[in-house]
């Protein structure tokens, strides 16, 4: 790998109900078109290095998707970005691309938290709501299941909500503010916190507004000399 | 307001994103820039369509007529209709969301008798009634072609037109024709209502028009007289615009490759890029529809297939091309080809698919030197995975029979250059239900598959592998086996028995098509005008999407076929004798019924005819109908 490049993108009302493999195909696509030198992993079959941070649900939209790509030769990001622009899709933007270092830990390693907003159209009167969101917050555990490939998956959804909180009201329409763990253990899903609130069937767009990561290591200081491995025994 | 709707329907629904358009290189123009709307619609799912190369041809062609509007439709999944129905919401189209009825023309490929019943259910959704005679000047005209319209009566009551043969040409001189009396009458841009003349006998007088060009078929204009045993009598035409015969079109040379074509978001039955090499075969198998509509023979030259493959990967990103044609290996180029496409695409990690080798060892060469399984295509410098070859049947006599030139000693060598180069895999077609064919000939299946299983052995040890899957002959109209009857559930079950108990054991793998889809398919395929009323009986009572197993209904179709007082095996079972007419008689797709009725009875007496590329012309009537241009 010569280049580990970051970028952060959106993905809009028109390309909101393709899956995460469906996205992945996509970018392999753009960047060939785009004919950015994509490296391959090694072995029998050759796949793209391509990765994202946290697979995005079906019918989300979201304002800061992360994936990180490995180049096989370098190039400045601002031509990068001009390349690459050229060949996207109507509904994915890219925002922005930066150098990281190959040293880092993967995306998906990196991944702590994602904020999502959610406008959900529900006839419930203020206080009510928020009764119910204050109720949730102070269970000590929320108990759920999920359907996943046939087989019932219990889990406790309590500990995966790190901030809810109604941002705005309006007669018929709350918007509601949610930070949900997303990491290599649990991902905390903005349909599963609707339904624990009583809002399982209520009309609702749902966008992903950032990732979090966790800080990246501190930076190697390249004046200290390297200092030679000690000899194992 | 539809917009909203789809969007309240989309969540509950799986594959959304197979409504919502908007994929790579799908084109929506403005509204109102067209004077001519049309939607192509594909009656199956998305995926299986947006594999369809035919339909990105045309997508391409008319769209890049400057004031022709083409968008698309697939057939909706059961439970998007059933959510479509619950909310009123008609069929759209892709790209700009608008209802099926408010285009000028709506086009059905027809690639597939078992999707017949998605075009009656198409239509419906789109808020149309679904027979040709209740739709008026207010609604839009309703066209279909591909290789069932070879014999178009079964599905005569629902469509106004076909377009028999290829659409390239044919398609614009419709439009056109369709623009001008537009026009004539006063046709405002933007309003529809008034595309054919408000006033009544507009549409009649666009079809009767559209009857006098070449390659146009208007059922509505041509009289069926039936014999007292139910053979068609006459098929006669009624207007002086239909031609007695309608010949079938053909373009030469080949225009342009199509290089962008729509790059979906969703997976489709064959995720790549596809460059049609060549059209049309000259091998003459004698079952094959495709060997005879398609042709003659047009090649596309080898700086003209490199050229616009570096056009199509620059302009899709597809990590894999597929060379299509129908038998691939019989290009002239090939080798040239392929070695060229090797070299250029080394370091880029292309997977190149060869669809349709030819049985011989110059198309393990071929596969060698990309690397690649002849179906399922691996990146270059990949792994081997499987090669397939179609030896058809199972004995030398069989084979002599159908006209499929191999021996069983062309197919050993091919298997043994397969396994000792390095492929573990080896796929075999074969058909059961052939004419002539006895026990004898299946068992042929058998020990032919042995023996490849032992040459895989040999050099592939445990890891050998031979994949047989058997399909059931299915007469089609415009091939030399036209006549021929297809064998019964009763007479192909001890066939299956034997190829069931001869074809298990480690490194054998057999599979079997459903011998109920098979008789539907051949009762569809050589039905006349009559088997339009089964059609819409099985539509109202459910059957849809009939080539999916999970949705096949054999009841339905059967009482279906007997509320309209039609038998199967008048269909399917019955060998029709040369001199009965046909219910496609007056299609003619250019091979000479001479030499259709030549090769059958070739056929009989178990002679081969040669392929006329390597040697002397069989006189399949193609050069005399369309100059010199096989």
């Amino acid at each position: 790998m010569l280049q580990r490049l970051r970028l952060t993108f959106a993905r809009g009302e028109e390309v909101k109900y393709i899956t995460h493999l469906d996205i992945m195909r996509l970018w392999v696509r753009v960047l060939r078109r785009a004919r950015i030198p994509i490296a391959y992993s090694q072995g029998f079959t050759p796949h793209p290095q391509l990765s994202l941070a946290a697979p995005l649900a079906v019918g989300v939209t979201s304002e800061g998707e992360l994936m990180d790509i490995e180049l096989e030769g370098r190039m400045a990001t601002r031509y990068f970005l001009a390349r690459v622009d050229e060949q996207l899709p109507t509904g994915v933007r890219l925002l922005g691309v930066e150098e990281v270092p190959p040293t880092w830990p993967s995306l998906q390693a990196a991944v702590r938290f994602a904020d999502y907003r959610v406008t959900v159209q529900t006839a419930e009167p203020l206080a009510a709501l928020q009764g119910r969101i204050a109720e949730l917050l102070a269970a000590p555990s929320l108990p759920r299941q999920r359907l996943r490939l046939d087989q019932v998956r219990r889990y406790d959804l309590r500990p995966l909500i790190a901030i809810l909180r109604l941002e705005r009201w309006d007669e018929g329409q709350a918007v509601l503010f949610l930070r949900l763990q997303t990491d290599e253990r649990a991902t905390g899903r903005p349909d599963e916190v609707l339904a624990a609130l009583g809002l399982a069937e209520a009309p609702r767009a749902v966008q992903r507004r950032r990732l979090l990561l966790a800080p990246p290591p501190p930076p190697l200081d390249r004046r200290q000399p390297v200092r030679p491995s000690r000899p194992r025994r | 307001m539809t917009v909203d709707v789809l969007e309240t329907i989309l969540p509950r629904v799986t594959r959304p994103a197979r409504y919502t358009g908007g994929e790579w290189n799908s084109i929506a123009k403005p509204w109102d820039s067209a004077a001519v709307r049309l939607a192509l619609a594909y009656p199956d799912t998305y995926e299986v369509g947006i594999a369809n190369l035919g339909l990105q041809i045309l997508y391409s062609l008319l769209n890049a007529q400057p004031d022709v509007l083409c968008q698309r439709a697939y057939a909706p999944w059961v439970d998007m209709e059933a959510e479509m129905r619950r909310a009123g919401l008609p069929l759209l189209a892709l790209e700009s969301r608008r209802p099926l009825a408010d285009f000028d023309l709506i086009g059905f490929t027809l690639p597939y008798e078992l999707n017949f019943t998605n075009v009656l259910n198409m239509l419906d959704l789109a808020g149309l009634p679904v027979l040709a005679a209740e739709r008026d000047e207010h609604h839009p005209l309703v066209i279909a072609g591909g290789s069932c319209a070879y014999n178009p009566e079964p599905l005569a009551d629902f469509i106004d037109l076909f377009v028999i043969g290829e659409g390239e040409e044919v398609l614009l001189e419709l439009v056109r024709a369709y623009q001008q009396i537009s026009k004539s009458a006063n046709h405002k841009i933007g309003n529809r209502q008034s595309a054919i003349g408000n006033q009544p006998g507009g549409r009649v007088e666009f079809l009767r028009r559209a009857a006098a060009i070449p390659g146009i078929y208007v059922p509505r204009f041509y009289d069926v007289a039936y014999n007292a045993d139910g053979t068609v009598a006459a098929v006669t035409p009624n207007v002086p615009e239909a031609p007695a015969r309608v010949v079938k079109r053909l373009v030469n040379p080949l225009p342009p490759p199509v290089t962008r074509p729509i790059v979906p978001f969703v997976e489709g039955i064959h995720d790549r890029g596809a460059i049609e090499l060549q059209r049309g075969c000259t091998r003459g198998c004698r079952f094959c529809q495709a060997g005879g509509i398609y042709r003659p023979v047009r090649e596309r030259p080898k700086e003209e297939i490199l050229a616009a493959i570096d056009e199509l990967l620059a302009h899709t990103g597809y990590e894999e091309i597929a060379l299509v044609s129908l038998s691939t290996s019989d290009h002239s180029q090939i080798e040239e080809i392929v070695r060229e496409l090797a070299r250029r695409y080394a370091d880029q990690r292309l997977a190149i698919a060869l669809p349709s080798l030819r049985v011989d060892t110059f198309s393990v060469d071929l596969a060698e030197s990309l690397s690649v399984g002849a179906d399922s295509a691996t990146p270059v410098r990949g792994r081997r995975t499987g090669l397939t070859f179609a030896p058809e049947a199972g004995s030398q006599r069989l084979r002599d029979v159908i006209n499929k030139g191999v021996t069983e000693d062309d197919l050993l060598r091919t298997v043994e250059a397969a396994y000792s180069r390095g492929w573990h895999t080896v796929k075999l077609y074969f058909m059961v239900g052939l004419p002539t064919e006895t026990l004898e000939d299946v068992q042929g299946i058998v020990d032919l598959v042995r023996k490849v299983r032992e040459i895989g052995r040999r050099y592939q040890g445990q890891r050998a592998q031979v994949h047989v899957s058997v399909a059931t002959f299915i007469p089609k109209a415009q091939s030399p086996f036209q006549w021929a009857a297809q064998a019964t559930a009763a007479g192909l079950q001890p066939k299956h028995d034997l190829l069931r108990r001869g074809l298990r054991g480690p490194g054998t793998r057999f599979s079997w098509h459903d011998p109920a889809t098979s008789l539907l398919e051949a009762i569809l395929a050589r039905g006349d005008r009559r088997l339009g009323r089964a059609i819409y009986r099985a539509w109202q009572n459910g059957a849809r999407f009939d080539a999916w197993s999970e949705h096949f209904k054999p009841e339905v179709w059967l009482a279906a076929l007997a509320a309209a007082g039609l038998d199967p095996a008048f269909y399917a079972h019955r060998p029709r004798p040369l001199e009965e007419t046909l219910p496609w008689e007056h299609i003619d797709a250019g091979v000479d019924k001479r030499f259709l009725v030549q090769e059958y009875q070739r056929a009989q007496r178990g002679e081969v005819t040669p392929d006329c590329r390597a040697g002397d012309c069989a006189a399949c009537g193609i050069r005399v109908r369309f100059g010199q241009i096989c």
